[in-house]
């Protein structure tokens, strides 16, 4: 929860508690399936896959995946600097959900709450897999953005705040 | 290595008390400012929100002012690159709105749904949806419809008040408190120190969630249910209370449509409504007449089981005969369920036990004397203290409006709704069921240039009729909100827009105006193939979504696809008003509203998004922005806070009103009343006395009191309605519950623990 509705400035104090994300599996769960903390692991839904590493938990119901939010970025966003780890480590689970549901009849219907529209995003039914030994780093990736002309591109390794400055 | 410490000189610094926004929580804050930078953030002590109590985020709140990722200019697509590119040029603000200005003003002269505006994380959707509305476009919510709708609107249509910004759990006087589902956010130190007086009092803490993160941790007990089963184990929680009688029959009867008639006739138009008279009033079965009567007047036995014929022949059951029947069904016992939702079955039947002990052994009674709807006193109030809390968790699943509306039959079934301990509604809540407010479907004015909506683009229907659809039954609005494939998309369906305008599903659209939502990144779904639409052609070589308009104080994915970008000040450096017509800061016992104001100067080219809104408004000569000879009613929107009103005497800032400052909640315009809230610490609380601060669903002071100050709307239904709010209900409590329920009851439930009477007074 510590970025959680502060993404946008990318803060750099927060950015100290947690600056990627992993995969959080159940402990038995994972070692019942030959995972492992820090394994990398494809994740494949009805929709698409996505590539990224594992960490183990003990609080966490034995069926269910989960990560935080947003923590993932594309990189050359955010004013952060193309090798942070927001960028080269942390990822979306949002490529695995689609915005329809899977054809039925004619017709694509939203992948919402029948009733209000609410945007089912916690039904996803994923298959974890553990990667082949050479297949590592994060997938999909998307190639840097370009620097605004308003960034000046400083990307201070150490933002100091001290009073009056 | 050491550093010669120098003391601060206090006296160089400024002190100022504005308003959070590094989460959604709007905890009051007291920011140092020295020489003309934050110093530090700390919690303001006398906020009603979060009482000082500040965490990680909010004092991380300086290092949002010195992000590298601020936007500091506006920005233009350069011409002849690609969309998405991210090639820029830096434009001065007069051109930038000369240019938006043109294009919204052709769109609003030929055919305003074509531009789309939909906001993120946005804390003045009062405004931006008045804008939209002024605007003519249908096409206008807030990010809602991927966040918590479900919770919103379960909660609206079933009890008037809902979870999150609308109630909040009594963390004085709950004995019991179930957490359904991940909720961190909403609200974030408001729950801390409720947690922090549960472990003090010694209730207990349940959490209901997949994963022990966050509240978890220090739950007394997690419940680790499997994802998007929170609905079956609610109402295995059900099967268990009626089974063995544990309910709050009396509350039911009082307080709830319990013993309205409903029409059964399957397969044939009317089956499912409720039978009513003439006048449209519910029909009950009373018990002493033996006749159907209107179960809105005074002096009636309404029966909670009853299946009865109708004056016409169709035959009609009580909702809670309904009720009883699926619910007590195998289908719901805990056995059953224990499986699917990964519960064992004894700890389902141990839960529902514990709260039922709770809500009627361990009764709160306070001796508030207090008077409900039918004018009658009573001199206590009592207290059932089982509390619930629920948010995106519960939400966020296809499966979430019928969970949230499972989790309020539960707390109805055990009377624990805004009494001493309970989930408690905050002003302007609750209100009427369904709410009056619906939303704007008329195509003649939708599609009407240069024309105003009559209604907001959003609002709750209550009948087919209020559907946003044309006589053909398709969509009007570009998210397909409010159509028979989501008819009660009550903050529309912010993550299907992109995909349906590049579809031209229903319709194209011109321009696409986000505010502070990264929809090429974390807040789309299939955030991949999303950015391949938003840069998509069609065969002439045009953009499938031909002008994209991003405004956000910060660098993100989304803005990066825009073709104009408009910078935003951060929360420390612009007005805002956090207000009762918007998302209200209300606590339970105080009605409550706060602002934002500059703390530190601007130092780039940027501008707060509040006024350039206003400043647009007024370009277009939206008709509430301006004066009849078409010059701008407003100069900022400071000044529109202040002067607009959208009621006589009701504006977006509640405190102060009135020219001398001197009338709560309803007064003319106050041209001092930014200077009050800032003098007030940056808030303005009503504190409500004690006779109104419970039941108020029922609660003839504070329903009057609410009404005279436009905090709901008055007794009047709509034309053609026929709904009767919970609120005006004239249903005498004269028989007791076992006269109810001994001789109406279906066989199998159980009444040896009959609830204890609620309020000795009223019987």
């Amino acid at each position: 929860m510590m970025m959680y509705h502060s993404w946008d400035s990318q803060n750099a104090w927060l950015r100290q508690i947690l600056s990627r994300n992993f995969l959080y599996m159940n402990r038995a769960t994972a070692g019942a399936s030959g995972l492992a903390d820090d394994d990398w692991v494809w994740v494949e839904s009805h929709h698409g896959r996505i590539r990224c590493q594992l960490k183990t938990m003990e609080g966490c119901e034995p069926h269910t995946v989960w990560t935080w939010n947003a923590v993932g970025r594309q990189r050359g966003t955010s004013g952060l600097a193309e090798d942070a780890s927001e960028a080269t480590a942390g990822f979306l689970l949002n490529h695995l959900i689609s915005e329809l549901l899977p054809a039925s009849g004619a017709r694509r219907f939203t992948n919402s709450d029948p009733v209000t529209g609410q945007a089912a995003w916690f039904d996803l039914r994923v298959r974890v897999r553990k990667c082949a030994p050479d297949e590592t780093g994060i997938q999909p990736t998307f190639s840097a953005a370009k620097r605004r002309p308003d960034d000046d591109g400083s990307r201070p390794d150490v933002l100091h705040w001290t009073r009056g400055e | 290595m050491s550093r010669e410490f120098i003391p601060e000189d206090r006296a160089k610094q400024q002190t100022h008390y504005t308003t959070c926004y590094m989460c959604a929580c709007r905890c009051g804050v007291k920011v140092t400012v020295d020489n003309g930078h934050v110093r530090f953030i700390e919690g303001n002590r006398s906020h009603p929100v979060n009482h000082g109590v500040i965490c990680a985020k909010g004092s991380a709140g300086i290092m949002k002012q010195y992000s590298p990722a601020k936007l500091s200019k506006p920005l233009r697509r350069r011409s002849g690159s690609e969309r998405g590119a991210g090639d820029f040029v830096e434009i001065e603000w007069d051109e930038a709105l000369d240019l938006l200005t043109a294009r919204l003003a052709k769109i609003r002269a030929t055919n305003p749904t074509q531009l789309a505006f939909f906001t993120g994380r946005d804390q003045m959707q009062a405004l931006s949806g008045l804008w939209a509305q002024q605007f003519g476009t249908p096409n206008w919510a807030a990010h809602g419809g991927f966040c918590s709708v479900n919770m919103a609107v379960a909660g609206l249509y079933t009890i008037g008040y809902s979870f999150w910004e609308f109630g909040a759990p009594d963390w004085d006087y709950a004995k019991y408190f179930m957490l359904w589902g991940v909720a961190e956010d909403h609200a974030s130190n408001p729950i801390k120190i409720g947690l922090d007086k549960l472990k003090r009092s010694g209730a207990k803490f349940v959490s209901i969630n997949p994963v022990r993160t966050g509240y978890s941790a220090i739950a007394d007990e997690w419940i680790p249910i499997r994802p998007g089963t929170d609905g079956l184990l609610a109402l295995a929680l059900v099967h268990v209370l009626l089974k063995r009688g544990l309910v709050d029959w009396e509350f039911l009867i009082r307080y709830t449509n319990a013993p309205w008639l409903v029409v059964q006739t399957p397969g044939m138009p009317g089956d499912g409504l409720f039978a009513r008279d003439g006048d449209g009033n519910p029909l009950v079965w009373d018990q002493d007449a033996q006749r159907l009567v209107n179960g809105t007047l005074a002096g009636i036995a309404p029966a909670l089981y009853a299946t009865r014929d109708l004056p016409d022949g169709r035959r009609a059951k009580t909702v809670f005969a309904l009720a009883t029947e699926r619910y007590l069904d195998d289908r719901y016992a805990p056995e059953t369920l224990a499986a699917e939702c990964g519960v064992p079955a004894q700890t389902i039947t141990r839960i529902a036990l514990e709260m039922a002990h709770v809500a009627f052994n361990e009764t709160v009674e306070l001796l508030i004397p207090w008077t409900d709807m039918l004018g009658r006193t009573h001199h206590s109030v009592i207290g059932r203290p089982v509390a619930m809390h629920a948010m995106r968790g519960v939400s966020a699943h296809s499966n979430g409006f019928q969970t949230c509306r499972a989790i309020h039959l539960l707390q109805m079934l055990l009377g624990a709704l805004d009494g001493p301990g309970n989930f408690r509604a905050r002003t302007p809540f609750p209100r009427r069921i369904p709410m009056r407010t619906l939303p704007e479907n008329d195509p003649a004015l939708i599609f009407a240039p240069n024309t105003a909506l009559k209604r907001m683009p959003n609002g709750y229907p209550a009948r087919p009729e209020d559907l946003v659809i044309d006589a053909d039954g398709r969509p009007l609005r570009i998210d397909k909100a409010y159509s028979w494939e989501t008819p009660l998309s009550a903050h529309g369906l912010m993550h299907m827009v992109i995909t349906n305008a590049v579809n031209r599903d229903p319709y194209p659209i011109d321009t696409l105006l986000l505010f502070m939502a990264n929809m090429a990144w974390n807040s789309s779904m299939n955030t991949a193939e999303v950015r391949q639409m938003l840069a998509r052609k069609d065969e002439q070589g045009d953009y499938a979504i031909p002008f994209l308009v991003v405004v956000d104080a910060f660098d993100s994915e989304i803005v990066k696809y825009a073709d104009l970008v408009l910078p935003d000040t951060t929360y420390l450096e612009r007005y805002d008003a956090i207000s009762l017509l918007d998302r209200p800061i209300s606590e339970p016992d105080a009605a409550a509203d706060s602002i934002r104001h500059p703390v530190i100067a601007l130092d780039r080219d940027v501008r707060p998004w509040q006024d350039v809104l206003v400043e647009l408004a007024s370009r277009l000569r939206l008709p509430a922005f301006s004066r009849a000879d078409g010059s701008r009613k407003f100069k900022d929107y400071r000044d529109f806070i202040v002067n607009y009103e959208k009621l006589p005497g009701v504006g977006f800032l509640a405190g102060w009103r009135g020219k001398d400052g001197d009338k709560p909640l309803r007064g003319e315009p106050n041209p001092k009343q930014w200077e009050r809230y800032i003098d007030n610490k940056g808030f303005f609380a009503y504190q409500w006395p004690e006779h109104m601060r419970y039941y108020r669903y029922a609660n003839k002071d504070y329903l009057e009191f609410a009404e005279k100050h436009a905090l709901r709307c008055r007794s009047s239904a709509l034309p053609g309605r026929g709904c009767t709010p919970a609120g005006s209900r004239r249903i005498r409590g004269t028989a007791s519950v076992s006269s109810h329920t001994s001789t109406r009851c279906r066989s199998g439930i159980h009444r040896s623990s009959p609830a204890r009477p609620i309020a000795p007074g009223i019987r």
